[in-house]
């Protein structure tokens, strides 16, 4: 694509519609041409203040920024706890994490290209399938330093097909309790999922859905909720058509052994 | 942002705080309920942290970025729920005034925002409002409208180009 054809599909890419074929070789382009990537960051730029405009209207509610706390801090920090047979694992996310980095810097997309974005949710399933566990235990050993908490972890797992999950429940005396499910390749299965747990009287609590997932089928939600989660073990993702996808059973975190180099 | 990247809980929550509300509004208006806002805001802010090394200041704005983000899933996913959700028109004149709690540096924005979108004919923004808020191509709209697909793209840019020149006159004075 030269100059003048990247020119003509830029509006549309800066209001984020272009056609995908179109978006490609636009970030390929700008890539190389400094001319046409300002071009882009300008209207790209001219485009969010559309989205500036409607600042103001409606605020979220205060809950919300715990929730996105939980669920950057599930996906980004590696366990800083050591866990039983974590070691070998650890390395392992060290390795991964440090891989998705280096191939990210110095590639310097125009924003948030959508071909990136791909590559990273695919590279971010991968992370997430190896390091669940890891990630939740790291959240269970920060909130299992607090008086009155206690965690329970668990891998939900498929009767059939690819997906993967893990689930954490954050029971605290003083606030309401929270969960956390992490789920991978359900990109095939309808949505909305359901997401679900139960106690061993098969009591359920209806505990939230997901209603989107990113381009590799998987999606991180954190929730608080009203009822307590104690004895709620059994969870149960169904997809939109009310077929279990994931299942798993949660267990209490094991103590935190000792500090990680 | 390496505060971000490292999963700090104030870094995350200073993000927050500086761009929630934004992200969160246009959750709600593009996607029209208050369920897919809040998830929509949990997937930009888990997003950045994932692109958080490759955010280079250099070549433009947090906030640009981080927008950029927010809208491309927003509408990402209201083109995979088309014709079931797609919300209703948003027109500049149906947007709220200033709004109490609201911080200044937002309000700003906003009001930068708005000033530089009047610079543009009814017309105009109402084309580029169809494309940023409903998430339609200009092959869409050209159909629609039955006016020439050439045509509907040098209205996007001319449009998207005033805006531009509105956004540098308010930052020369």
């Amino acid at each position: 694509m030269n100059c003048a054809a990247v020119r003509d599909v830029l509006p549309e890419f800066a209001l984020g519609v272009a056609p995908s074929d179109d978006i490609n070789a636009v970030e390929l382009h700008v890539e190389t041409c400094a001319a046409c990537r300002k071009e882009a960051v300008d209207l790209q730029r001219a485009a969010t203040s559309f989205g500036y405009a409607l600042a103001g209207d409606g605020a979220p509610p205060e809950t919300l920024e715990q929730d996105v706390v939980d669920a950057v801090r599930g996906v980004a920090a590696p366990p800083r706890h050591a866990h039983p047979h974590s070691r070998g694992r650890r390395t392992g996310i060290a390795l991964l994490v440090a891989a998705v980095l280096v191939a990210s810097v110095g590639i310097g997309s125009v924003y948030a290209g959508r071909e990136e974005r791909l590559r990273l949710d695919a590279e971010r399933t991968q992370l997430a399938q190896q390091t669940a566990i890891d990630r939740l235990a790291f959240l269970a050993a920060q909130a299992g330093g607090q008086r009155n908490t206690h965690v329970l972890t668990g891998v939900l797992t498929a009767s059939s097909g690819a997906a993967t999950g893990s689930a954490v429940t954050i029971l605290t005396k003083d606030a309401e309790d929270q969960m956390i499910v992490v789920v991978n390749d359900l990109a095939e299965r309808a949505l909305p999922l359901d997401v679900s747990i139960s106690d061993t009287k098969g009591r359920r609590i209806d505990v939230g859905r997901i209603r989107s997932l990113d381009t590799s089928g998987g999606t991180t939600r954190a929730w608080r909720l009203q009822s307590s989660l104690a004895g709620f073990v059994d969870v149960i993702v169904r997809d939109g058509s009310g077929r279990i996808v994931l299942r798993g059973t949660l267990e209490a975190q094991t103590a935190v052994a000792s500090p990680s180099p | 942002m390496e505060g971000l990247l490292a999963g700090d809980d104030a870094a995350i929550r200073a993000l927050y705080a500086r761009f929630a509300r934004p992200v969160y509004t246009m959750g709600l208006r593009l996607l029209g309920s208050r369920e897919a806002a809040e998830e929509l805001t949990q997937d930009v802010f888990v997003t950045a942290w994932r692109k958080a090394a490759r955010f280079d200041p250099h070549r433009g704005r947090l906030s640009t970025w981080l927008m950029t983000i927010a809208h491309n899933q927003a509408i990402d996913r209201l083109r995979r729920e088309t014709g079931v959700t797609r919300p209703k028109l948003v027109l500049v004149d149906e947007m709220p005034e200033s709004a109490q709690s609201v911080d200044e540096d937002l309000l700003l924005e906003r009001d930068a925002a708005l000033r530089a979108i009047a610079s543009l004919s009814d017309a105009e923004r109402r084309l580029v409002l169809r494309t940023y808020f409903r998430g339609m191509t200009a092959r869409e709209i050209s159909e629609d409208d039955g006016i020439p697909l050439g045509t509907v793209k040098t209205r996007l840019r001319s449009a998207l180009i005033k805006v531009r020149l509105a956004n540098q006159q308010k930052e020369l004075s």
